[in-house]
């Protein structure tokens, strides 16, 4: 045997690439996306890399000045004499913190428009779905593996980022910073939920590919329905989770990080908000409240505890949505002919 | 006759037989009643005009669509099996394959995606075959490598049959004479059972040795072709006086046109024929008796024995028993 013969014979055992972890559909998956993938994953780490660096100077800042718990107002006497100082903090670094949480809630969007929408439709624009198909492996292991391998890294990614995001703004103090859990910036991207936006991300892209074919339409039609969720879920976030309801003769305590959807303030005994406009002008205003039988106070608010449990409960809903779209993927798969 | 002790069908001599196949989309009926058997080891070409039904009969051999009505089966099973889906190999017209994988990298997925079947080097002596150099994107190849390559894929995968979808239809003659050449090497070294479907009739002569013709979502021919072509005649001449005897008398005209008194007919033979004072006699090429049944589609269906599936369905085997 010529060694020109051995080199011809070993002509793709030349092929680099880790052979042994990565086999069949995974390998193609990897493949097919491992540009998307290095990508995403030096997304994630300049996003980690950030948050650290955010923190520990959030954090040696507070320090320093001696701001460290305190709000803006009502905080106690070392707090209210250094009002410049967290004026001054927040200056600093309450920038630089809302791009980091809109970094990391970009990140679904970003799977969504780069990874799912192409996933189905560049297949069906070049055809190969033809070309997979007939190999030796089932339509569902394909779509399985094409669907929840991506998937799961994009879940993995923003669940990285987003563990650090919320790092990052517990050590700015929310109260501090004036950054607030509830705020439209930092729920999603400090907590679970942002794992549902990034399976509903990539779920929507494929759907998208599916309904349109071309890759450049998915993709603007998953930017539309990701957004449309987006600001739907924003909207009624406040009430996937029954807010605790305040009633009584006297204003509840609040503390600073809780979410106040109804202020306190003056309510019949039939629990009806009272207008307290006309009793301004009077001499005694409780005696003006009383008079109109409005001497009850109402609020509604998330304290800080519900935080988890509104962010699990949107989580779950975009991974119901999610669901829905791979069973639609799904269905359509098992129609289509070639 | 054995055929009453042994079974071909079971004997996984049969790649393809169908019975009352039909397949309705939303348009209507794309195929209709057919039924037909190709036994093993043949190069059938799939002819028909477009519509005929020959992409559907493939999207089912394929087992990615079911059948409406009837059965198909591929050497005896499902083809929506698995047993199936390894044992069929499939090219699509486009001939696709991903743009941005290396010609190393397209065959190392013919390797992920088939398991222990694939035959590495099979694939890539396809693929030397035609000085394709490994390291080159599958999308910056010629059409004739491009499939060469696709061709590679095919055949590594080693099925025991092989759908082609108008397969030359793209490549210029000397590069469609180069891909029918590695076709049939592959197809004889291997025995793989091939079915490649065409609308350009010229490709199929010296080809094909079997025959299925689709018009109208029906079968029209199958068989071998020789069988086919030896079964009909070409009559040309001048047309006797009426009241004559005509040469015509007796057998099945499939197809006849006349021009003044002269005339040609495409005959299905029963019994001898004969040249005559004022008409000459000759065997069809295959371009000329397709042609023939292609444009006669009220032509009675012509099926040889062993293209003819089992009862229920042969009225044609009877016809053809001359």
């Amino acid at each position: 045997m010529s060694t020109a013969t051995l080199e011809r014979e070993s002509a793709t055992d030349r092929d680099p690439g880790p052979r042994r972890l990565l086999h069949g559909m995974t390998w193609l998956v990897w493949r097919q996306h491992r540009g998307a993938l290095w990508t995403g994953l030096a997304l994630v780490a300049a996003l980690v890399v950030t948050a650290v660096l955010l923190r520990n100077g959030a954090v040696a800042h507070q320090a320093a000045h001696g701001i460290t718990g305190c709000p803006l107002m009502g905080g106690p006497e070392r707090c209210s004499s250094s009002l410049e100082a967290i004026e001054e903090y927040r200056g600093l670094y309450s920038t630089p913190l809302r791009l980091l949480l809109a970094g990391i809630l970009a990140l679904p969007f970003l799977g969504g428009l780069f990874v799912g929408a192409p996933l189905i439709a560049r297949e069906l624009e070049a055809d190969t779905h033809r070309l997979v198909w007939a190999q030796g492996i089932t339509r569902e292991r394909w779509l399985l593996h094409k669907l929840a391998l991506p998937m799961g890294a994009l879940m993995a990614g923003t669940g990285v980022a987003a563990w650090f995001g919320s790092w990052a703004l517990e050590g700015a103090g929310q109260a501090t910073i004036g950054l607030y859990w509830y705020s439209p910036t930092a729920f999603v991207s400090t907590g679970p939920a942002v794992l549902g936006y990034a399976a509903l991300g990539v779920a929507l892209g494929a759907m998208a590919g599916t309904l349109t074919r071309r890759t450049l339409p998915a993709m603007v039609l998953t930017l539309g329905a990701m957004g449309a969720v987006t600001a739907l879920l924003t909207t009624i976030r406040s009430h996937v989770v029954s807010p605790v309801v305040s009633f009584g003769r006297s204003v509840p305590q609040l503390r600073e990080e809780d979410w106040v959807l109804v202020q306190p303030q003056a309510a019949r005994a039939d629990r009806t908000i009272f207008d307290a406009g006309p009793c301004y002008p009077a001499d005694d205003f409780d005696a003006c409240l009383a008079e109109h039988g409005a001497s009850w106070e109402y609020s509604e608010h998330h304290p800080i505890a519900h935080m988890r449990d509104l962010q699990l409960a949107e989580g779950a809903i975009c991974l119901g949505l999610a669901a829905l779209a791979v069973t639609f993927v799904w269905l359509w798969m098992r129609r289509r002919a070639f | 006759m054995y055929t009453e002790q042994f079974d071909p069908a079971a004997a996984g001599l049969v790649a393809l037989e169908a019975t009352g196949l039909g397949k309705r989309y939303r348009r209507g009926w794309a195929l209709e009643e057919c039924a037909f058997r190709l036994p093993a080891g043949r190069i059938c070409g799939l002819v028909g005009p477009n519509g005929a039904g020959k992409s559907t009969l493939m999207s089912l051999a394929t087992g990615v669509s079911g059948p409406s009505a009837g059965t198909l089966r591929v050497f005896g099973g499902d083809p929506r099996g698995g047993r199936a889906r390894r044992q069929v190999g499939y090219l699509a017209q486009s001939k696709p394959l991903y743009p941005r994988l290396s010609v190393a990298d397209t065959l190392r997925m013919g390797r992920e995606l088939n398991g222990d079947s694939w035959d590495q080097g099979r694939a890539e002596a396809i693929v030397r075959g035609g000085d394709i150099p490994f390291h080159a994107r599958a999308g910056s190849l010629s059409g004739g490598q491009r499939t060469r390559l696709a061709l590679a894929l095919c055949f590594g995968k080693r099925p025991r049959m092989l759908l082609l979808d108008e397969p030359m239809a793209d490549l210029d003659p000397l590069v469609r004479h180069e891909m029918t050449g590695v076709l049939m090497a592959e197809a004889a070294e291997s025995g793989t059972t091939v079915v490649m479907s065409t609308h350009t009739l010229p490709e199929l002569e010296g080809v094909c040795d079997y025959l299925l013709v689709l018009a109208g979502g029906r079968v029209r021919l199958a068989g071998e072709a020789d069988e086919l072509a030896w079964a009909h005649s070409l009559v040309t001449g001048v047309l006797p006086a009426p009241g004559a005897a005509s040469p015509l008398d007796g057998h099945t005209v499939v197809e006849s046109t006349t021009s003044g008194r002269q005339f040609t007919a495409m005959v299905r033979r029963r019994g001898s024929l004969a040249p005559g004072p004022t008409w000459t006699v000759a065997e069809p090429s295959m371009e000329q008796l397709l042609l023939a049944y292609l444009r006669s589609p009220e032509a009675s269906p012509l099926l040889t024995p062993s293209a003819t599936p089992p009862a229920p369905t042969h009225l044609a085997a009877k016809d053809h028993a001359a």
